[in-house]
């Protein structure tokens, strides 16, 4: 009994000391608003490769909700904008969910990688609607947007594929030593003398890939080495950490995806994922680097991989 | 054979320091040979030591009582030493906070003794006397302050906790780094710019816990000085201000065993003599024990295992062999120790952290006029990180270690000079962050290397009263730095094997200060002051943080330059009971360092390549006005200040506020003696709120709304304030028992302002799902917080 008292009395002192900490709701001066033209374009070299497209929006001022009027009006009509491989330039094509009919519009949606039933805004982007463009490595590729009297550009390539040499499931260290989730392993061999950049998605078997809080890597530690990954089950964006975060249910289905990057592709990522986790008593912003001339946002090359695997039991 | 030369060329460097030190002696007593030989003069010398325990003390006015502005000032040894014509004086002994001494003297030939002050807080008085009262009008110092620990453990502190870092920051042109941390800033300098010196070793990070406590235990702090102003020239290495922190040397006459506890740390101070009056030793240590006390509780949770505790162990030992020399073994280790476990996923971090300084002095007194001490000291700083989850397992390290040498002579030709003279040289090791891991068999590990370098300095300085009116300080301090290998460059590739040369820096500093006589009680001062730098530490956050990384000056890291341009009007009022100064200075500083945009920790890459250089400046205007005597005593502060830096290759240039600019800043410290028993101290702080860089906009990636950043430091934070009281209880009647106590009770934060510590947002999304939402949100961290203190004397008379 009096143990018992004397652990109360020990963590209320703890707590005492420890949780002076008050927090509330505020609104940031809205001064430094400045709109911007924001594009996101990814070309990728894959069997699996959504056809080539961008959506280009408009920077917004910090509102506390983005209600469906909103998100509707930051999508840039009428843009014209176009890819050239170095030989020929392709026009990409302005397309709007509002215009389609189902089942069209879930056709297309599923084919950028959207989940229709989960969209509510008219999203439009600008797309290969024909596939015109076939994604090589190695070869330079340059995106032109131009609305009104902005333009804006950018340059990406797509590197080398390095593919997963094996993937393999293991029990999970510490308690979760059980038999219901286990932890995923890969191999990959790096190549010697250059720079890699990797970066992977996850998901469930009939579900949208995700990557995770941090999804990006180099090869400072392992350059031209067979190095073993750990490979973290992404969480969506509002998931709470738990205990099983990261680990993968034992039986399911998973699906993999394993990308290498050019240098610029990773370091908007890098700089992007550590800006959204950069918040604290003494952290300091990070700004993202993005590679777009006069705008925002990234046109990323990527050589790309898929694995779909069952969670061993 | 290129490294034998370097070498050799250090240790004629060496040689050469040692040489001029007996070159310039002769010269200097040929230069005043006019005042010594033109009239019979001889010398009074010795040291002040206070009754009872035989501390030396520092900083002592001994004046004459008929001719206040004929003088000296004990050095940090306690040595005095004023050479006077044939005659009969009265000589007094003025120590703040001690009664004074007045020695009649009939000077016939030189003399040697040692003089003895009282406490005031030894014979019960709340105030015995103030300095010499016309110290601040009369001295060439610009920006200096002294203040006793007496002074310090008054004032209302953060749990408790007393912290003299803390306490500077209550004087004008010093700020916090924020809210409750110990980390300063001064006249718009950053952290790193601070020569923060302990028993003479550099200190190289003064905090626990992330900063919020200083790492100097105030039992076995004995005195400290803040340089703001223009440092005199046997200070260097750092571009800002100087705190130079001296350790009790222990009761030579009696044991006493002394100690506090508190909420959150409990401290034990044994001290006394070796051989009686000759030698004496002091052992003091401190250690938190908040998560220990929550250890049972912690261990039935799945973070069993997880704990948190800081402690300082300073000891100090000293002997007296002869009337002329004495030797000081000073030493300092203090370990930030964080453990954190998590039994679920079993994994483990382990940070410790933390300074150990070491310092052997030997005081020899030459002759009656000339004072020389030689030091051999080190210090070391390292900050681990280990941990892992069963076969993985990681580590990173990094720290500085130095071992210095270094002399200096204090010459008392005549009461008009005060001269100083001396060398220094560090050899400095500098790791940066190493990281190596292992998986299983599999080992992987960044091949970075220390970098190393000799920084060897030179000084001459010169404090000299011109006329009757007319007082000037003249120094000079020559430092040269030698980065030497092995290191690779980024610039050329070159190759430097262990001990080539790099690069070499040579940078003569000239430092003068005057001081203009207007009435008895007013005066201007002025001075300009070159200070370089040659190691940076360059922070990624808005403070510093114990992984923070020392970097050498090399041949992409230039050495940081600050040249300050000060002047100021000094008055004293009410027969010199208030004393008020009004001071201005402008700060030149070049090649400041800061991380390039975008800068994301990496252990891929050498910091310095990450590092850009820029300039900055720093402009203000600080107020004073201070009561030292009367039952109510202590300072009003205001600061007007602007600190601005630019960098090409930020922003285009932009010139932007600093992290460290606080516009207003004004700081009220009172302490009144309620009775005999209890004593009430306040302080009030306002000050302009911290820059920060504003959100410009958010822009949707991936579906996720991402922050792009406007320009940086564009927009303050709120305002911030703060009223900390305390209460302090000593039973008058038994403080001069062998067994006193007394208690302490502390208000931190009594109205209860939420001052700001951080900001973040949260974002809530799938954009597309049209439900997305955004928070921007603001921390307080310390809300009101009362505190109590049981502090203990015990003195066992011998």
């Amino acid at each position: 009994m009096m143990k018992m008292n004397y652990n109360r009395i020990a963590f209320v002192f703890a707590l005492a000391i420890l949780m002076f900490s008050c927090e509330e709701e505020y609104i940031p001066k809205g001064n430094a608003y400045e709109k911007q033209i924001v594009v996101e374009s990814y070309i990728e070299k894959s069997s699996e490769a959504y056809p080539v497209y961008a959506i280009v929006t408009y920077s917004l001022p910090f509102y506390s909700s983005f209600g469906i009027d909103v998100v509707n009006n930051s999508f840039v009509r009428g843009a014209d904008v176009s890819v050239n491989d170095g030989n020929k330039t392709y026009q990409l094509q302005e397309v709007c969910l509002s215009s389609l009919q189902e089942p069209f519009k879930s056709i297309v949606l599923k084919s950028l990688g959207f989940q229709p039933d989960s969209i509510k805004t008219d999203i439009c982007i600008y797309a290969d609607v024909n596939r015109e463009i076939i994604p090589e490595e190695g070869i330079e590729y340059t995106i032109k947007v131009i609305k009104d009297t902005d333009t804006l550009t950018a340059f990406t390539e797509i590197p080398k594929l390095i593919s997963i040499d094996s993937i393999w499931f293991e029990k999970p260290p510490g308690k979760n030593q059980n038999d219901t989730f286990a932890q995923m392993f890969c191999i990959i061999s790096d190549l010697p003398g250059q720079k890699d950049y990797y970066r992977y998605y996850t998901a469930g078997q009939e579900e949208q890939l995700v990557a995770n809080v941090n999804s990006v890597t180099d090869d400072i530690f392992f350059d031209g080495q067979k190095f073993k990954f750990t490979l973290i089950e992404a969480r969506g964006p509002d998931e709470e950490f738990g205990d099983n975060s990261g680990l993968f249910r034992r039986g399911d289905t998973i699906q993999l995806k394993w990308c290498t990057l050019p240098q610029s592709h990773y370091e908007f990522w890098n700089t992007l994922e550590t800006s959204r986790t950069r918040q604290g008593p003494f952290a300091s912003y990070v700004r993202i680097d993005g590679n777009i001339a006069n705008g925002l946002g990234i046109f990323g090359g990527q050589n790309c991989s898929y694995y779909t695997v069952v969670v061993t039991k | 054979m290129f490294r034998f030369n370097l070498l050799i060329n250090q240790f004629s460097l060496l040689f050469d320091l040692t040489r001029f030190m007996k070159l310039i002696m002769p010269l200097i007593i040929l230069l005043f040979s006019s005042d010594i030989f033109s009239q019979q003069k001889f010398t009074i010398s010795g040291y002040v030591k206070e009754l009872g325990s035989g501390e030396s003390l520092i900083g002592v006015n001994i004046y004459l009582v008929s001719k206040p502005s004929v003088g000296t000032v004990s050095n940090t040894y306690g040595f005095y030493s004023i050479t006077l014509d044939s005659g009969n004086y009265d000589l007094q002994f003025s120590y703040l906070g001690y009664t004074s001494v007045v020695k009649n003297i009939h000077l016939i030939s030189n003399r040697f003794f040692d003089v003895e002050l009282t406490s005031g807080v030894a014979i019960q008085e709340v105030e015995v006397t103030a300095d010499n009262p016309r110290k601040n009008i009369e001295s060439t110092d610009m920006g200096t302050i002294d203040m006793s620990m007496e002074t310090v453990k008054k004032l209302p502190a953060l749990l408790g906790e007393v912290d003299l870092l803390k306490t500077l920051q209550l004087l004008p042109g010093v700020s916090s780094a924020s809210e409750g941390t110990a980390g300063i800033y001064v006249r718009g300098g950053g952290p790193d710019q601070n020569l923060v010196l302990l028993d003479e070793a550099i200190v190289y990070n003064t905090g626990h816990l992330f900063g919020f406590f200083s790492i100097f235990n105030s039992d076995a702090i004995k005195n400290y000085t803040l340089i703001k102003g223009n440092m005199p020239a046997n200070y260097g290495g750092r571009i800002s201000s100087v705190i130079d922190v001296q350790m009790k040397e222990g009761n030579n006459q009696n044991y006493i065993m002394e100690g506090g506890v508190g909420l959150i740390s409990s401290r034990l101070t044994v001290q006394g003599p070796i051989q009686k009056e000759k030698s004496s030793f002091i052992i003091s240590g401190r250690r938190t024990y908040a998560l220990d006390l929550a250890q049972p509780f912690i261990d039935k949770t799945d973070f069993a295992g997880t704990n948190y505790y800081f402690y300082d162990l300073n000891v100090k030992v000293n002997y007296q062999f002869s009337d002329k020399d004495r030797i000081y073994l000073s030493g300092y280790f203090g370990r930030d120790v964080f453990t954190f476990a998590n039994q679920v996923r079993g994994f483990t971090v382990d940070l410790p952290y933390g300074n150990a300084t070491g310092s052997i002095r030997w005081n020899h007194i030459l002759n009656e006029n000339l004072f020389l001490n030689v030091s051999l000291i080190s210090n070391d700083y390292n900050f681990g990180l280990n941990g892992g989850q069963e076969a993985f397992r990681f580590g990173v390290d990094s720290g500085v270690r130095d071992y210095s040498v270094k002399a200096d002579a204090d010459y008392y030709p005549s009461p008009d000079h005060q001269i100083k003279t001396g060398f220094r040289y560090t050899y400095h090791r500098l790791t940066p962050t190493v990281v190596n891991a292992t998986n299983g068999e599999v080992e992987f590990k960044t091949d970075f290397k220390p970098k190393f370098g000799h920084e060897s300095e030179l000084y001459f300085m010169d404090d000299w009263s011109v006329s009757r009116t007319w007082k000037l300080n003249l120094g000079i301090r020559l430092s040269m730095f030698n980065h030497v290998g092995p290191y690779v460059s980024s610039l050329d590739s070159a190759i430097y094997n262990q001990g080539d040369l790099v690069k070499s820096y040579f940078i003569p500093e000239p430092r003068i200060g005057f001081n203009k006589s207007i009435s008895s009680t007013s005066s201007i001062k002025g001075g300009i002051s070159i200070a370089s730098q040659f190691i940076h530490l360059v922070s990624n956050s808005g403070s510093t943080l114990p992984a923070d990384v020392w970097v050498p000056s090399t041949e992409i890291v230039k050495p940081q330059i600050g040249i300050q341009y000060a002047i100021g009007y000094y008055r004293n009022f009410f027969d010199n009971k208030i004393e008020a100064s009004v001071e201005t200075y402008f700060k030149d500083l070049r090649n400041q360092l800061d991380y390039r945009e975008s800068y994301v920790e990496n252990f891929s890459a050498e910091v310095e390549n990450e590092f850009v250089s820029g300039k900055g400046r720093a402009y203000g205007l600080e107020l004073f006005v201070r009561k030292n005597k009367g039952n109510l005593t202590g300072w009003i502060g205001y600061t007007l200040s602007r600190t601005e830096r630019w960098f090409n290759a930020i922003e285009q240039g932009r010139v932007y506020p600093s992290v460290y600019d606080r516009p207003h800043d004004l700081v009220v410290v009172a302490n009144y003696a309620l009775s005999k028993n209890w004593q009430v101290s306040g302080s009030f702080i306002y000050a302009s709120g911290k820059t920060y860089t504003p959100i410009k906009s958010l822009f949707f990636i991936e579906g996720r709304p991402n922050i792009e950043y406007g320009q940086r430091n564009s927009e303050r934070l709120e305002d911030y304030h703060r009223l900390d009281i305390s209460f302090v209880y000593a039973n008058a009647e038994k403080k001069n028992k062998p067994f006193h106590s007394s208690w302490a009770f502390s208000i931190y934060n009594v109205y209860n302002r939420r001052n700001l510590f951080f900001t973040y947002t949260d974002f809530e999304s799938d954009i597309y799902s049209g439900n997305a939402s955004a928070k921007a949100l603001k921390v307080s961290l310390f809300t009101i917080i009362p505190s109590v203190t049981w502090n203990f004397y015990w003195k066992v008379i011998k």
